[in-house]
């Protein structure tokens, strides 16, 4: 299987699910049950007394989500030890027999899909299929259509998604003319401009319904168009096994020549899109500024500024108008304090030299968020 | 009839796509066991990256918990327990009685900011410094290469879902509604601020935002409303009410602020979040 494209689809379903799907997890090592409340059938009512009408879902009762594996069994050091190990029998042994059994149901799922093709051809796989299996018969429903349906509503509130598509094409013919390099590197830049911009996501939900293939096979199309508009020849590789690499790749080298990544700020709608937020005071557009690389050093007169706008509204209504107002003041901030309490510290210096910067500020330490969140 | 969805019973799904995303990306699928170690290993940092983030949450997640309830359960000090006396000996609504020149006094010692009345203070939920004391308790969890613009975002959302988790308790239960809340407040606007080429490098700080928030906001609600609940059952709900208002000032006007009244507000505190054995429930969830 060398198809790489997988691992950024499942990966982006894993960053879209994996918050909503925490939300109502407790630590695996909890001791108390999981609790939760059952889907009503319909919303007939806000009364608050609703949240009665709730089942245990800790695999100890009959309901259908009862047929469901249950994580809370599931032994997570065991887990993450056997992921780690990278040895998926282990990994499925740690999962438990019910799980495993769901994990070989959508291995054999995406084995047929990618039987017969050829090297690097798009196989026609469903997202909504793979969830299906994951679920089960009696799971959870996950309703890919009527996701992307309301979604593709939301940012096209007339027309239907073929109405768009000669917009969309457009979109990659400029983001293949702005990207230099072969066609990994605009495959990359386009997929990733599909995950950025959130109507061009939606449509294409709405559009291809989930068929990954298809998708796949109508960006390759427009990239070869949009390389034909400007004169250049793709070869579509017959291994796509460095696409991966290639997505992180291409990252890594705008944060060392930002040259070579044109496409993030001179595509018109990742632009128009980023821009107004972005911009510093200097009218440099920060797509271009690693998140890796150290704040820019900040003048004595700029320092004062900041000092002067925290003292005028006070630390955190300051703060909050520096986040609106002058992100790179807002980030030299975060970067350098850990509190409010201590900005107020610095603040109270009559000195106005700048703070030393921290070697590691955001070191991770269990703290309570909020601890009591006080006025 | 609508299938039945339920966010406990979708705690699989990120497990299951950790190992898809992992298998995929090891080149190393059942029945595929073939190793390009040199070609993968970006993308394995990446799942590493992306795993690493979830078991520090997870792992973070208990202790915070405990420190919460730990902090919230804090007896009154003497001087609040002499406030509370004081102000039980008042007369009128709750929100009359906050109003009162003793309760915003200590509001203005506790708050750093004189208020008019208790409304208005309940008007300004949540506050600058509610904000940014978030702000920072996000920052201390998340990558140390997270923007705070990013952070800003994270803040807001978790405001918002504050709000949501009290105003629509049932809400957890729809993944389609949940989906859409958290793509709407949280994931839009953080694609919003990463050029397109960053994505992929930034997929663990999304990740871990997106847990980190939503494990947050129903973590304070739940240690809150079980804390408030059982002083309004061990007191009853007048001397309740103030102990809580007391106690904690700002959580208690910042879910007062979501309520039209007083009466709704304490109803919604009186009202079990966990999940309760409902026989009759369960058969109707059986039979559907």
């Amino acid at each position: 299987m060398k198809n790489r494209l997988f691992p950024i689809i499942i990966g982006l379903c894993l960053v879209s699910l994996i918050g909503v799907a925490f939300l109502r997890t407790q630590s695996p090592k909890t001791e108390a049950p999981v609790e939760a409340e059952s889907v009503q059938e319909s919303v007939e009512s806000t009364d608050m007394s609703q949240t009665k009408n709730t089942a245990r879902l800790d695999g100890r009762d009959a309901t259908p989500q009862a047929s469901l594996p249950n994580i809370d069994n599931i032994d997570m050091d065991e887990y993450k030890a056997a992921l780690r190990s990278k040895d998926p029998e282990r990994i499925k042994k740690a999962l438990g027999p019910d799980m495993a059994a769901r994990v070989d149901a959508g291995m054999q799922f995406m084995e047929e899909k990618m039987e017969g093709l050829e090297e690097g051809e798009f196989p026609d796989f469903n997202v909504q299929e793979l969830m299906n299996i994951f679920m089960g018969e009696n799971g959870p429903k996950f309703d890919l259509a009527e996701i992307s349906q309301k979604a593709f509503r939301e940012h096209f509130p007339e027309g239907e998604p073929e109405d768009y598509e000669a917009e969309m094409a457009e979109r990659i013919h400029k983001i293949v003319a702005d990207t230099p390099g072969d066609f990994h590197k605009v495959m990359a830049a386009v997929t990733m401009g599909f995950v950025k911009e959130q109507d061009f996501q939606y449509w294409a939900l709405a559009h291809f319904k989930g068929e990954i293939g298809q998708q796949m096979k109508w960006m390759t199309e427009q990239i070869l168009v949009g390389g034909e508009l400007e004169n250049i020849q793709y070869t579509v590789p017959e291994d796509m096994s460095t696409f991966l690499p290639m997505l992180t790749e291409v990252e890594m080298q705008g944060a060392g020549t930002p040259t070579a990544t044109p496409q993030a700020t001179t595509s018109a709608t990742a632009s128009a899109e980023v821009s107004p937020t972005r911009s510093n005071e200097n009218g440099v557009v920060a797509t271009e500024q690693s998140q890796t690389e150290p704040p820019p050093p900040m003048s004595a007169d700029r320092v004062n500024a900041i000092r002067d706008i925290l003292s005028q509204h006070g630390t955190d209504a300051g703060l909050l108008q520096l986040l609106e107002t002058d992100k790179e003041a807002a980030n030299y901030l975060l970067e350098r304090f850990n509190s409010p309490t201590e900005i107020e510290k610095w603040l109270s210096k009559e000195s106005t030299e700048t703070p030393q910067t921290k070697p590691n500020p955001r070191e991770i330490r269990p703290q309570p968020l909020p601890p009591e969140i006080q006025p | 009839m609508r299938g039945n969805t339920n966010i406990a019973a979708m705690k699989p799904i990120p497990l299951f796509l950790l190992f898809l995303f992992l298998a995929f990306c090891f080149n190393n699928t059942l029945g595929h066991a073939q190793a390009d170690e040199s070609k993968a290993e970006q993308g394995n940092e990446l799942v590493d990256e992306t795993l690493k983030s979830v078991e520090d949450v997870m792992a973070q997640q208990e202790k915070r918990k405990k420190a919460l309830v730990e902090l919230v359960r804090k007896p009154l000090t003497e001087t609040q327990e002499k406030l509370l006396r004081e102000l039980l000996r008042q007369t009128g609504t709750l929100d009359e009685i906050l109003s009162s020149a003793l309760y915003l006094a200590y509001l203005k010692a506790e708050a750093g900011k004189a208020y008019k009345d208790f409304p208005a203070y309940v008007e300004a939920m949540p506050t600058p410094k509610q904000k940014t004391a978030v702000l920072f308790s996000l920052k201390k969890v998340l990558p140390p290469k997270t923007k705070a613009e990013a952070i800003s975002i994270g803040t807001d959302y978790y405001f918002k879902l504050r709000s949501l988790l009290v105003k629509e308790p049932d809400v957890v239960g729809d993944m389609n509604a949940l989906i859409g809340f958290q793509t709407k407040h949280l994931m839009d606007p953080l694609m919003a601020i990463y050029p397109i080429t960053e994505l992929a490098a930034h997929m663990s700080e999304l990740t871990q935002m997106a847990m980190v928030t939503n494990l947050e906001a129903q973590m304070s609600t739940e240690v809150f409303h079980d804390v408030w609940r059982e002083w309004l059952e061990k007191h009853g709900a007048s001397e309740g009410l103030l102990r809580c208002a007391i106690a904690t000032p700002a959580e208690f006007a910042l879910v007062r602020s979501c309520f039209e009244d007083t009466a709704a507000f304490e109803k919604w505190i009186q009202t079990s979040l966990k999940a309760e054995d409902n026989s009759e429930k369960k058969e109707e969830v059986i039979n559907r």
